[in-house]
């Protein structure tokens, strides 16, 4: 399993953010961090008239220690992924998910946070393009006062074809992560 | 040990608290504390800074203390507010530790200083992180900034016919730091980090103690009973026992790669330092206190300058060098020179000061003080009201900010206990804190 340290380098830095009361306010580049590592794209195959998922291992991220003290304001998603279809037709949904565990992530009782519509794609070589957006409840804010989050990437497909395989895979082109911390971070 | 971000940016938010922190205060006397920092009685700083003051007779004053003893509430403080030192109390606040470490409260504080409202935006990628600090950007400082000074602690000797044969313990710290071009350019002007740059801090410290056997003499040149002029000179030999100081330069370079990076950082350790260890041969030097002081009736106004010339020559250093060694991820000492000398000097200080006795037992006052650091400047006026004492002060302190002191006191036979507020600031907040200085004092 992957980790991801990202957060972890806030903790200093976020010392001034004790400086006085206020909000710490972290745009974080996710994509940069996962592009190029095979992390930001997943190849879908699915049989003809069949339906499923495909899905990522969770990734493990790291996050500030000492959040637990604080109070999570906001946590923002957006992003954009390209759905690159090579053979056959069908449609296409996108599902993020986050837990305190690895096994909760897609657990059925857990809900995605951030979740497209399914997308037609196909027939054949075609690119569509899904955008990503969505914010976290707040009962969903209070796994960023936690040590360490867990992140799934899925895919819903239903392959709409009667004869030829559901082939091709998802590119992420871009996500950012807005997170708003209020109060002080120790 | 994979080297990250966060120990380096760790020491680089603390070396800003002392921006960040309130002016210390004048004295643990709260009488001085509520005349502004003004040494309204002779005495005290006068004695100190004034050579002249030696000769000047007593006047009837029944606010001249034998002793005075503060009264520590402030500490009650730190203890009810421990938790925030223990590094495993979830309420552990290193900022608040360093801030007790640095300033140490000695006295209540009635007011704190209001936290400002600030948001602080961290922009955060693979190869990109910068940091907005938005107005807590004010307090990185942009020019050194650092503590130090001369003092004397102990000052023992005899006098006759208006020459004194003493010894006084001297001793001299300075520490000064700077922040490095880009390190300043990353946290006040928000700029973005950069791959394989360095971003670090110089400082410089300098810490010596001895003592000096000294030659005093001061009389009246002019005047009669309690009015006159006043001259005071003494001659000091400097007797360095012990010596040290250093030039540092330390923080880290960021790699290929800000963040995800198999090296994200390495650090990046420069130093040499020199000294002088008890037991080796003393640091010798010699320089003087000059002082003059004029009464005329209710008018009173001295100066006085300490510690003219004094350079001392340590005649037996040592310097060595200490880096760190990146292939061996740990740091290495080793000797440049040994049984050098070198030359320290310590600050020049001096101090004017005024006061006028407006009768009723109103006494109005005002000094100027330079040292080291600056100088500070306080005005305060004293009414008596039988065994009461009210009084009030303003000042400017080093960093140039009006400060405002009031209190007062009662005396009871060879007693008093006394009661001082003053104002203190931080760059952070434009609103000033109160601290309450108690003090108990001897007649």
């Amino acid at each position: 399993m992957r980790t991801t340290r990202l957060f972890s380098v806030l903790a200093a830095v976020g010392l001034a953010a004790a400086c006085g009361e206020g909000h710490a306010i972290f745009n974080v580049d996710v994509y940069s961090f996962i592009q190029g590592s095979g992390g930001d794209t997943l190849h879908y195959t699915v049989p003809p008239t069949l339906g499923g998922t495909v899905q990522n291992p969770p990734l493990s991220v790291t996050l500030l220690p000492g959040l637990g003290s604080s109070v999570v304001d906001t946590v923002q998603l957006t992003g954009m992924t390209a759905v690159q279809n090579a053979t056959g037709s069908g449609q296409v949904g996108f599902k993020l998910y986050f837990a305190a565990d690895s096994d909760s992530v897609y657990a059925a009782s857990n809900t995605p946070i951030l979740s497209t519509p399914t997308q037609n794609v196909g027939p054949g070589v075609d690119t569509v393009s899904l955008p990503l957006s969505g914010s976290f409840t707040s009962a969903q804010d209070s796994l960023f006062t936690q040590k360490k989050v867990y992140v799934g990437v899925q895919l819903q497909l239903q392959n709409t074809g009667a004869a030829t395989v559901l082939d091709g895979r998802m590119q992420l082109t871009a996500l950012q992560l807005r997170l708003v911390i209020k109060d002080k971070i120790f | 040990m994979r080297p990250t971000l966060v120990g380096p940016l760790l020491a680089v938010s603390l070396a800003v608290v002392p921006a960040a922190l309130p002016a210390q205060l004048l004295s643990f006397d709260a009488r001085k504390v509520g005349l502004g920092g003004l040494d309204l009685h002779r005495g005290g700083a006068l004695a100190r800074y004034n050579a002249a003051y030696r000769a000047v007779p007593s006047r009837p004053d029944p606010w001249h203390a034998k002793l005075t003893i503060p009264i520590p509430l402030g500490i009650l403080q730190v203890l009810k507010d421990s938790t925030v030192l223990h590094p495993d109390s979830p309420y552990f606040n290193p900022l608040q530790a360093a801030n007790y470490l640095l300033d140490l409260p000695i006295f209540y504080e009635v007011k704190k200083v209001p936290a400002p409202t600030n948001d602080i935006t961290f922009g955060i990628g693979k190869n990109a992180f910068s940091v907005d600090l938005g107005a807590a950007k004010s307090a990185v400082p942009t020019d050194p900034f650092g503590f130090g000074g001369s003092s004397r602690p102990i000052d023992l000797g005899v006098g006759f016919a208006g020459f004194r044969v003493s010894a006084m313990m001297w001793l001299q710290d300075e520490v000064d730091f700077q922040l490095g071009n880009n390190l300043r350019g990353f946290l006040h002007d928000a700029q973005p980090a950069q791959t394989n740059t360095l971003y670090d801090v110089t400082g410089t410290a300098l810490a010596a103690a001895g003592f000096a056997p000294s030659l005093g003499w001061a009389g009246r040149i002019t005047g009669e009973g309690q009015n006159g002029v006043f001259v005071g000179v003494t001659g000091h030999y400097y007797l360095g026992l012990i010596y040290g100081q250093a030039t540092a330069d330390g923080g880290f370079i960021t790699g290929d790669t800000l963040f995800g990076g198999a090296n994200p950082v390495t650090p990046d350790l420069g130093e040499v330092s020199q000294y002088s260890k008890f037991g080796n041969k003393m640091g010798t030097g010699i320089g003087g206190d000059l002082g003059v002081v004029w009464v005329t009736g209710p008018l009173e106004a001295g100066f006085g300058i300490n510690d003219v010339g004094a350079s001392i020559k340590w005649a037996d250093t040592r310097r060595d060098t200490l880096y760190f060694d990146t292939n061996q991820n740990t740091t290495v000492s080793s000797l440049l020179a040994d049984h050098v000398s070198a030359t320290t000097k310590l600050p020049v200080t001096y101090l004017a000061n005024a006061s006028l006795d407006l009768g009723g037992g109103t006494l109005v006052g005002g000094e100027l003080l330079h040292g080291a650091r600056g100088t500070e400047i306080h005005m305060g006026v004293e009414q008596d009201v039988g065994p009461l004492a009210l009084r009030g002060g303003v000042s400017r302190d080093q960093s140039r900010q009006i400060q405002f002191g009031w209190g007062g006191g009662i005396r009871f036979l060879f007693l008093s206990l006394d009661v001082g507020f003053a104002t203190h600031s931080t760059p952070l907040s434009d609103q000033r804190g109160i601290t309450m200085a108690t003090s108990l004092s001897i007649y």
